[in-house]
């Protein structure tokens, strides 16, 4: 009993998002139209909204001129315009440069170095005080702190507006900016940035303060848990979803890049929205992972070999695999994700010759994916004749080898065309030395955060380290949001301090990339709960060296050019429609 | 039986090469333990796990990568069930190699500070050190100091050790307690150039190099040594070595007279000249080079052998029985006027002349033979007084002065005495009356006297009259033809005087080889072993009838520009007919030396007597 | 085409070796140009040749510990690593543009000499395996973690002794059992054949076939399912012990050359002051 520490067994709200928040705001919230509509009985008693906004939510001020979201970021929040007025930049976007992008506080050269004697000799070790700190103090933050970033004290401001500004620190409210820019206002009671933190999605939009904002932040969790229990806001955020998910994804599709916006409108107005899968795609994929051979079949086929296409296809979220029968079997062409669209090369050709042409190949969602469907006539009318003939098709693929397809339909069956930054290691460079393993240890305090082993296939291997997918699931049901994207280079990140090592998102990762480690403490004793008397644990995973100033360790140590963090759509093989 | 496919993070956990400890019972190829060993090395753990107790009971709290909770469960006591032995963990073969490397390092330090000898106040003298075998050479001078006969630093202290190591030095401070040299030591051939200011001052390591075994040649350097300063186009002998100068090798004036192409085309070869002289001697010489050149000796010059095994054989009776006249009764030869101090009109004339004489007769008459040294005495040539007149019987000529004074003959007492040499006076081979010399032979002391009481004279007066005088007592000796001693046919002794010192006059009797030229080296000796002495010769050496050999004799005094040789010179290909590669050497170092005057400051002698001791 | 990861890239791009064997060559080549230029201006060129072997010297040896510095952006490791090979033989030239010989005199300059030419034999055989064995592993279709490696051969016996009861006591027949004691128990001890899974034989899987073909004449039907079973996993286990061997090998030789290095690099330190204290 004597060699091993204990502490309480960290709960959901144990880390609340704001600790200020006081039961006078709560209930100020609480009688807001937005909230006071909410049936709260609704709610389970472990989950009522009051606790909801106390530890989900937190009421941040923006002066006049701040940015609150910055198009580009990855976040896990939304946002509920309490009082004053927003700003939200449509196109162009704001300068990048002035987006900020704050970058994760690295390591200096010393602090880098000093790890290698730093590093605790115990494995999995912690300093266990930090925990019970952080529950009091107010200083927590998951990500570094970012200082509001505002456009009127910017360097860019003389090219932001249209008149130079006097004294910005006086300023009761922006000025407006320069003709290019095409804005929007927001006004108190409007709901933004739902789809970014639902969708797992990047924001689409820039948005500041115009004039003093009080703002409540929800982390996607407590978004998530009122969406479930509240009819209201659950048909608001789908609507909004469906409208704005669509428009902007319209506007942003190369097809339909130099359409102008009463065009987009009307494809808009006719546009079909179609989902296929689950949203939870990961479950069923490991089930039947584990049961059996993966085939074809357990994949929704969205348009099918030989039958007419009724409308192009754009992938809005997911992915698909595109096929095409080759004697008793299906071959896989290519995958198609995001921007990438489907049936343009047969709807162009009947379009022109004026003769109805079946489809090549076959579509099918490879677990969840969200499909837009330009109906054929919106596309002969307003988009075919201002377009150029597409000069590849989809079909080319099949001309390649059938030899190289071996490759491409391993990443695809073992989804690995998620992963934007898998651990690839060529085995017949590799020599098995474990510098890769002993580099990621010193870079983590001693201890990997990925095993060197994995499914290997034709001389490659994809051993088990985090490949920071496009749609990372292990996001999907975390209950403190421990583990989320990182702001600048959407990185998934797990924030040990808010961790509760309930396995939620070790469960989920298909690709079993996050382990679940027994804390230590810094004496190396075991941390157990007090109660049950069973071990802490931390979820880990690679974090690709967020810290070290030099990017993932494990690449940087590979004496023998045998390992890259690679995104299979690098490959030539692997290569998508669009970007051929 | 866990697949090894299995990549579940349930049945996995991170391995962790950067333990530096594996289970032992892994080394003894059983199933490790799922805690591994500790941070220490020590075993991790004899039982599955802590049970703990809940209630009543105890729960097993094996983990789930390690297998989950056991079938079996805690005994009731709380103990685990699945105990078993400690393990000794092994290290890891990184651990290893650490270890290893440290004993390296261990090994190393310790092998050099082993051999490290720490003398009396910390002196360090490191036999780790052996630099190589020193040369043969050196081997022996060393063997007592040892290290520290060169290398200052050796036997100091650390202090000093740490000192030397970042501070330049070299050895030839060292060096020069033995070796010396006949210029400045480490200047560039140990001379000084003043037109080459320039030039690097080289220590004796930049070029000679120790500890290169014993039989390695601490003066054998390479061409490209040579080089660092001679930075001309020449890389090697045979192809671009400049050409030999058209008068090498005998660019000097002999300083005898020897005409060899007269003597092996006429004398030794006409019955002429061998009947009259001696036709045996004449006949070899004519065959064999060696017949007048020592070739025993033979080094850079292959000297003449002297006079008397030589030229003696033909010549000696030219020279035996000569004469010369001091005076006659009634007129002053060139000799007796330089005693009195008369140049050669004035002693011709019968006034001038014939005074002085009659004046000098007078007192000879009256007391012998010490006016003369009196005259001597007034030209500052006391010295000759006894030389010149070796052998002269101071009665005799009182007698011949008085004989003569009165009008008569001087006949000595007891008759007319033949005598075949020595002074005399009466009446001599021309039938006068007069005080003369008969020369004994070649090298005959009294002319030497004379000889060098003329050129004494010239060097020590600046009196026209008496330097024009003793220049014409100087031909009036030596002329080639006239002259009492007929010197001048073979000794050019003019040559010296105007050639060696303008203005100082002396007189180079002897045989001259041709002046050394201090960095360049021949020797005669391997060549004629390797060619044979008397073809050989001719390889080199051919005899040019074309030239004018004798033009230069012919003038008195002579001029150095009309010298010509009787040999043709030796050009740069005869040599590369065998110095070219694979027959015979022809690096710079064969020719040419480096250091002027290499020598030892040190008596070996005694050395060895004091180490003897 | 650019983006291609070379990681994807079958074909070995050469270019980059070429040109680091090019500058290998031009060093080598400037480092004898001004030891000959030294010995034409009366400087010492073994002082040139000498300070540059010890700089490659150190700098191959500094290549250990920029392996431990992974998280400091000096170039990826995998640049070391040619940098290193090529600068590994070119030491060897220049170690002997230095000595000017092969084997030179003087005790001390033996012993640095016999280290060196220890410490360059060892990592060009390392450097020939890491070339040729990782393909070899590969070949194997499986992959094995060396430190796994005990428990998985423990594993193995463990699953075959159990088929061994499972069978005895199915059939009532010790035949299996006892033919598993006399032969296949050795094997599933721990790894075998090492020498020869080094040198590529199939000595190992040969032994197995063999064993197993014997044993056959005598089981009937269910025994023979209980054998075919044995077989498969000894064949596996087979695999593991290629695994094994290979592994080993590719970390054993730098059990000599890394120790062996640190012995040549103090070496020659203590060369550079005597040769500072004695002669420069």
């Amino acid at each position: 009993m004597a060699n091993i520490a204990t502490m309480d067994r960290p709960q959901r709200w144990d880390s609340p998002f704001d600790p200020a928040m006081t039961e006078q705001d709560v209930q100020m919230l609480l009688e807001r139209p937005e909230f006071a509509g909410i049936d709260s009985s609704r709610f389970p008693p472990s989950l009522q909204l009051a606790g909801i906004i106390q530890n989900d939510c937190r009421l941040v001020r923006f002066k006049p001129g701040e940015i609150v979201v910055r198009e580009g970021d990855y976040g896990n929040s939304a946002f509920l315009l309490i009082s004053g007025q927003l700003t939200i930049v449509i196109k162009p976007g704001l300068p990048s440069r002035l987006l900020g992008r704050s970058s994760i506080r690295k390591k200096g050269l010393f602090g880098a170095i000093s790890q290698i004697w730093k590093n605790s000799k115990f494995p999995e070790a912690r300093d266990t005080s930090r925990y019970s700190n952080l529950k009091d103090t107010s200083t927590r933050t998951t990500e570094t702190t970012v200082q509001n970033t505002s456009l009127l004290t910017s360097r860019y401001a003389d090219k932001l507006f249209k008149n130079t500004i006097v004294d910005p620190a006086k300023a009761k409210e922006v000025p407006p900016l320069r003709d290019e820019y095409e804005t929007a206002s927001l006004r108190p009671g409007a709901i933004f940035g739902e789809i970014a933190a639902l969708g797992r999605a990047q924001r689409t939009a820039s948005v500041f303060a115009h004039n003093e904002a009080l703002l409540l932040e929800i982390r996607w969790q407590g978004l998530r848990d009122i969406r479930k229990y509240d009819e209201g806001w659950r048909r608001l955020i789908d609507e909004r979803y469906r409208n704005n998910m669509l428009k902007e994804q319209l506007i942003e599709h190369p097809l339909l890049k130099n359409m102008d916006e009463q065009k987009i409108q009307e494809i808009a107005d006719h546009t079909l929205f179609e989902t296929y899968g689950s949203f939870e795609w990961f479950r069923t994929y490991k089930q039947s992972k584990n049961q059996s051979q993966l085939n074809t079949d357990a994949e929704p086929i969205v348009a099918r070999e030989g039958d007419y296409s009724d409308g192009l296809l754009l992938i809005a979220a997911g992915f698909a695999r595109v096929t095409k029968k080759v004697g008793h079997g299906t071959r896989t062409l290519t995958y198609l994700r995001e921007k990438d669209e489907f049936g343009l090369d047969e709807l162009y050709d009947s379009w022109k010759n004026g003769q109805e042409i079946a489809l090549e190949t076959t579509l099918s969602a490879l677990g969840y994916l969200h499909v837009l469907r330009i109906p054929a006539h919106i596309l002969q009318e307003v988009i075919f004749p201002f377009m150029e003939e597409p000069t590849k098709r989809l079909v080319d693929a099949a001309a390649r080898p059938l030899a190289s397809d071996s490759l491409l339909e391993w990443a695809v069956s073992e989804r690995f065309i998620n992963g934007t930054q898998t651990m690839l290691i060529n085995l017949d460079k590799c020599v098995r030395c474990d510098d890769c393993v002993r580099a990621c240890a010193t870079g983590h305090g001693g201890n990997p955060r990925f095993i060197r082993h994995g499914k290997s296939h034709g001389g490659y291997m994809v051993a088990n380290a985090c490949m920071h997918c496009v749609d990372p699931v292990c996001m999907i049901g975390c209950p403190t949001g421990a583990i989320h994207r990182s702001t600048e280079g959407g990185m998934v990140i797990i924030n040990d301090d808010s961790c509760i090592g309930c396995g939620t998102c070790a469960n989920s990762c298909p690709y079993e990339n996050i382990q679940l480690v027994e804390i230590k403490d810094l004496e190396g004793r075991p941390v157990l709960d007090p109660a049950s008397h069973q071990p802490i644990m931390k979820a880990t995973k690679c974090d690709l060296c967020q810290q070290q100033p030099s990017g993932p360790a494990c690449v940087r140590a590979c004496p023998h050019d045998a390992l890259e963090r690679m995104d299979f759509r690098k490959g030539t093989i692997l290569k998508t429609h669009s970007e051929r | 039986m866990k697949d090894i496919n299995d990549n579940s993070h349930e049945n996995n956990s991170y391995l962790r090469p950067n333990c530096s400890f594996q289970c032992g019972r892994a080394k003894m190829w059983r199933k490790p333990c799922w805690q591994g060993p500790d941070q220490k090395g020590g075993c991790g753990g004899t039982s599955e796990c802590t049970p703990y107790r809940k209630g009543d009971r105890y729960e097993c709290r094996r983990p789930k990568h390690a297998g989950g909770p056991c079938v079996q469960g805690p005994l009731p006591d709380g103990q685990c069930a699945n105990t078993r032995v400690a393990c000794q963990p092994k290290p890891r073969l990184r651990e290893r190699r650490k270890q290893f490397s440290l004993i390296a390092v261990v090994t190393v330090i310790a092998s050099i500070a082993a051999l490290m000898t720490t003398g009396e106040n910390g002196k360090l003298s490191p036999l780790s050190m052996d630099a190589g075998q020193l040369s043969s050479v050196h081997a022996g001078f060393t063997r007592e100091e040892g290290c520290g006969s060169c290398h200052t630093v050796h036997d100091k202290d650390a202090l000093s050790w740490l000192q030397a190591a970042f501070t330049p030095h070299d050895q030839t401070e060292g060096c020069l307690n033995c070796h010396q040299f006949g210029g400045p030591n480490t200047a560039p051939h140990n001379a000084e150039f003043p037109d080459r200011s320039d030039l690097p001052n080289p220590t004796c390591n930049t070029c000679h190099t120790e500890h290169k075994g014993d039989n390695f040649s601490l003066v054998q350097v390479s061409d490209a040594l040579c080089s660092n300063c001679h930075q001309s186009n020449t890389t090697s002998f045979v192809k671009n070595h400049k050409a030999f100068p058209d008068d090498f090798p005998s660019s000097e004036p002999n300083t005898i007279y020897f005409n060899h192409d007269k003597h092996l085309g006429e004398y030794f070869v006409e019955d002429k000249w061998l009947d009259k002289r001696d036709r045996a001697f004449g006949e070899r010489a004519r065959d064999a080079c060696v017949t007048c050149h020592q070739v025993e000796t033979a080094s850079r010059e292959v000297k003449p052998r002297p006079y008397r095994e030589v030229c003696a054989n033909c010549h000696d009776d030219q020279i035996r029985g000569r004469e010369f006249v001091l005076l006659t009764y009634d007129s002053l030869t060139p000799l007796s006027g330089l005693l009195l101090g008369l140049n050669e009109d004035d002693a011709d004339d019968e006034d001038i002349g014939g005074e002085k004489r009659a004046e000098l007769m007078e007192k000879i008459a009256e007391s012998g033979f010490d006016p003369v040294s009196e005259l001597l005495d007034e030209q500052g040539q006391s010295d000759f007084t006894t030389r010149l007149f070796k052998g002269m019987n101071s009665e005799s000529i009182r007698n011949a002065a008085t004989a003569w004074a009165e009008g008569d003959d001087y006949e000595p007492e007891g008759g007319t005495e033949i005598k075949l040499r020595g002074w005399k006076a009466g009446e001599n081979a021309n039938g006068d009356q007069a005080i003369s010399y008969l020369i004994s032979g070649h090298e005959d002391q009294v002319i030497h006297d004379w000889v060098d009481y003329i050129v004494a004279v010239l060097n020590s007066t600046d009196d026209e009259n008496l330097r024009d005088s003793a220049n014409y007592a100087l031909s009036f000796l030596l002329d080639r033809e006239e002259g009492a001693g007929a010197c001048g046919k073979c000794h050019q002794a003019g040559v010296v005087s105007s050639v060696i010192q303008p203005g100082k006059h002396e007189i180079q009797w002897g045989y001259v080889g041709q002046a050394n030229r201090p960095y360049t080296r021949y020797s005669h000796a391997p060549h004629i072993n390797l060619l044979g002495s008397n073809a050989g010769c001719k390889t080199c050496h051919k005899l040019n009838a074309e030239a004018d050999y004798t033009a230069y004799f012919e003038n008195f005094p002579p001029q150095a520009d009309q010298f010509v040789s009787s040999f043709s010179a030796i050009s740069k290909d005869t040599c590369t007919e065998c110095h070219r590669s694979k027959i015979a050497r022809f690096d710079c170092q064969l020719c040419h030396t480096y250091h002027h005057k290499p020598g030892f400051n040190i008596d070996f002698q005694e050395k060895r007597k004091t180490s003897h001791e | 085409m650019a983006s291609i990861p070379a990681i994807l890239l079958k074909q070995r791009n050469w270019a980059p070796y070429a040109i680091l064997a090019g500058i290998m060559v031009a060093l080598f080549v400037a480092t004898a140009l001004s030891s000959t230029y030294l010995a034409h201006h009366l400087g010492d060129p073994a002082y040139v040749t000498g300070y540059t072997l010890f700089g490659f010297m150190v700098f191959l040896i500094i290549f250990n510990i920029r392996k431990r510095l992974s998280m400091l952006p000096i170039f990826k490791v995998r640049w070391w690593t040619p940098l290193h090979v090529a600068s590994g033989i070119l030491v060897i030239a220049l170690f002997w543009l230095h000595t000017g010989t092969l084997w030179p005199g003087g005790l001390y300059e033996q012993a640095i000499a016999i280290i060196f030419y220890l410490v360059s034999l060892s990592g060009l055989y390392g450097y020939m395996v890491l070339r040729v064995y990782p393909g070899w592993l590969t070949q194997t279709g499986i992959e094995v973690i060396y430190e796994e490696v005990p428990a998985i051969v423990a594993d193995y016996r463990e699953e075959a002794e159990r088929l061994i009861l499972e069978c005895t006591k199915e059939t009532r027949s010790d035949t299996l059992a006892r033919y598993y004691t006399e032969t296949l128990d050795w094997f599933f001890r721990r790894p075998h054949f090492i020498i020869n899974h080094l040198l590529g034989g199939r000595k190992g899987i040969h032994w197995v076939n063999q064993h197993i073909s014997t044993a056959r004449r005598y089981l009937n039907d269910t025994e023979r399912e209980y054998l075919d079973k044995l077989n498969d996993l000894a064949s596996k286990k087979n695999r593991i012990d290629f695994h094994f061997a290979i592994q080993s090998m590719m970390k054993l030789w730098l059990l000599f050359h890394v120790p062996v290095s640190v012995a040549l690099f103090l070496l020659s330190l203590w060369h550079l002051l005597l040769v500072n204290v004695y002669s420069l």
